[in-house]
């Protein structure tokens, strides 16, 4: 019952303390959350329980030094990261399913050709000119572009989430990426 | 650089931003938005009146866009808020700034205020039905169609009803690195109209138009015309360059006589529409005056024949500054970067 009411600095304070407990509750808490990222990517239980476990490990060794002001958000982009890692590695070994296909090759048109300029930007340079790009978009744009391209989102499941149609999706969706590339070409990103 | 680069890239950003678009909140937000009830009433009127802004977005939007487009500042706007025809009592102001509206362009943020009137307990925004024009490089036409469109379509939780008619000209002998004029215009939608009379409901309205498909169903803003013989011509503005645009006009477009100076200024013309549903376009019509759009929440409101002179009553009783006006609209020969906006009151 407690547990309900926990919030997310007592969870924190918990794996500051080295207690358990406090996987326990990061699992009731954001388990749900962890699993809806993992096989969003992943698109199998398995490698999505075991994407979820390697999650809360994750987090058990970073915290403590690290203090995050946003679990939620601090345990999410774990799960999405280990979720990306396993499935590029799955990759090398067969295609990959679900929707991650599709976003890749949507996310094509926000780059010149796959193979020039390759990764020579460094992450933090890309990062800090998605956020100011998002931090230009409206909020509604930025959940729809977040929902599809951060939480791997069908067009479907962002339309009926949002209490839009699905060609309303798919038209901000065209628009923001074709924006993206805009913005990243003015940068010198591109 | 990869697509792969940029997907992973995202696992990095803003940690508020990936809590803001989680699925519950996403879904919660949009859940909480018909319903309005836990927001507060200032709130409210803010909101409604972004819906009267978004309106006259299209209704005028370039007072301040051209103010903004030309890099002049709060002059402008505060210059369109005094002039004769705007003459309103202002209750309450907001700013589309907090509703990520309206657009960047060039950088720049465009900020409309408007009037909200109470009248028999119910708050109304009001915003004008007028043409105004913007001075654009032909390039950026598409975009700037493209932003008031899309962020009209942004709003459409808030359910307007609004048309842009946009129409792109420009002198023939002025050269194209002078840009065009791009005039918008807001009008009721003719689509309320389709059954011959007034909708009584938003639900009536859907059943007897295909507003529905009709608002989900457009991907560009395409635009097909007839050249000088007869021929169709689409013109696409998602790709639209200054070379293209130029090429229309010269090509395309129909000249018109805009001040009585027998000038050849070339014009395409680009109607667009957008329909929202639930928030109605109340428009006073008599003696074919339709001089505002008023938006209210949450059902249709129209003040027929009968009662346009109720109204007007108590516009006058209640906000003394303010009359209807005939407006008349004109560039100025030479001076197509500068607007001039001229009223007189109607005394029919």
């Amino acid at each position: 019952m407690d547990h309900e009411k926990i919030t997310d600095g007592q969870i924190i304070d918990l794996y500051f303390a080295r207690s358990e407990e406090a996987i326990a509750k990061t699992q009731r808490r954001y388990g749900a959350y962890c699993t809806t990222i993992a096989n969003s990517i992943l698109h199998s239980s398995a490698d999505t329980e075991e994407c979820v476990n390697d999650t809360y490990l994750k987090v058990w060794e970073s915290i403590p030094p690290a203090h995050p002001g946003n679990l939620k958000a601090y345990i999410g982009k774990i799960a999405r990261n280990l979720a990306i890692h396993r499935y590029e590695k799955e990759r090398a070994e067969k295609r990959g399913g679900g929707e991650v296909p599709l976003i890749l090759s949507e996310l094509e048109e926000c780059v010149p050709s796959p193979s020039s300029a390759e990764d020579r930007v460094s992450q933090t340079v890309l990062t800090d000119a998605l956020n100011r790009f998002l931090g230009r978009q409206s909020r509604q744009n930025r959940i729809v572009f977040l929902r599809r391209y951060w939480y791997n989102a069908s067009v479907a499941e962002i339309a009926k989430d949002m209490g839009l149609s699905e060609s309303a999706v798919k038209s901000i969706l065209h628009r923001l990426r074709n924006r993206l590339k805009l913005a990243l070409e003015k940068e010198g990103i591109l | 650089m990869k697509n792969t680069t940029i997907w992973k890239s995202l696992s990095h950003i803003r940690e508020d931003y990936i809590e803001e678009a989680a699925p519950d909140k996403a879904a919660a937000a949009s859940a909480a938005t018909p319903a309005r009830s836990p927001k507060s009433v200032q709130r409210r009127i803010i909101e409604w009146g972004a819906l009267a802004a978004c309106f006259a977005l299209v209704a005028g939007f370039a007072i301040t866009g051209i103010g903004s487009l030309l890099g002049n500042t709060t002059d402008e706007f505060d210059r369109y808020e005094t002039r004769p025809a705007m003459n309103y009592v202002v209750t309450q102001e907001a700013s589309w700034r907090e509703w990520g509206f309206p657009c960047t362009i060039d950088g720049q943020k465009l900020v409309w205020r408007f009037p909200i009137i109470e009248w028999e307990g119910e708050t109304y925004a009001l915003a004008q039905d007028h043409k105004s024009y913007i001075q654009v490089q032909p390039d950026q036409v598409g975009e700037v169609l493209e932003e008031i469109s899309l962020n009209v379509r942004e709003l459409s939780d808030h359910q307007i009803s609004a048309t842009v008619n946009a129409t792109i000209s420009a002198h023939k002998d002025i050269d194209p690195a002078y840009g065009v004029v791009l005039t918008i215009e807001g009008v009721e939608n003719p689509v309320l109209y389709r059954s011959g009379k007034y909708a009584e409901s938003f639900e009536e309205l859907v059943d007897k138009t295909n507003l529905q498909e009709y608002l989900t169903s457009y991907e560009y803003i395409i635009h097909t015309t007839q050249n000088k013989q007869g021929e169709d011509v689409r013109i696409a503005f998602e790709e639209m360059t200054a070379d293209i645009l130029w090429n229309e006009l010269l090509m395309y477009g129909k000249t018109v006589d805009y001040d009585g100076e027998d000038d050849e200024y070339l014009r395409i013309g680009v109607g667009h529409e957008l329909l929202r549903p639930n928030a109605f376009v109340l428009c006073i019509s008599e003696d074919g005056y339709i001089t505002l759009a008023m938006l209210k929440a949450g059902k249709a409101i129209y003040v027929g024949a009968d009662r346009v002179q109720a109204f007007m009553d108590y516009l006058d009783a209640n906000h003394p500054g303010y009359r209807l006006v005939e407006k008349d609209y004109s560039v100025p020969e030479g001076e197509m970067n500068t607007v001039t906006v001229t009223s007189k009151a109607h005394t029919g």
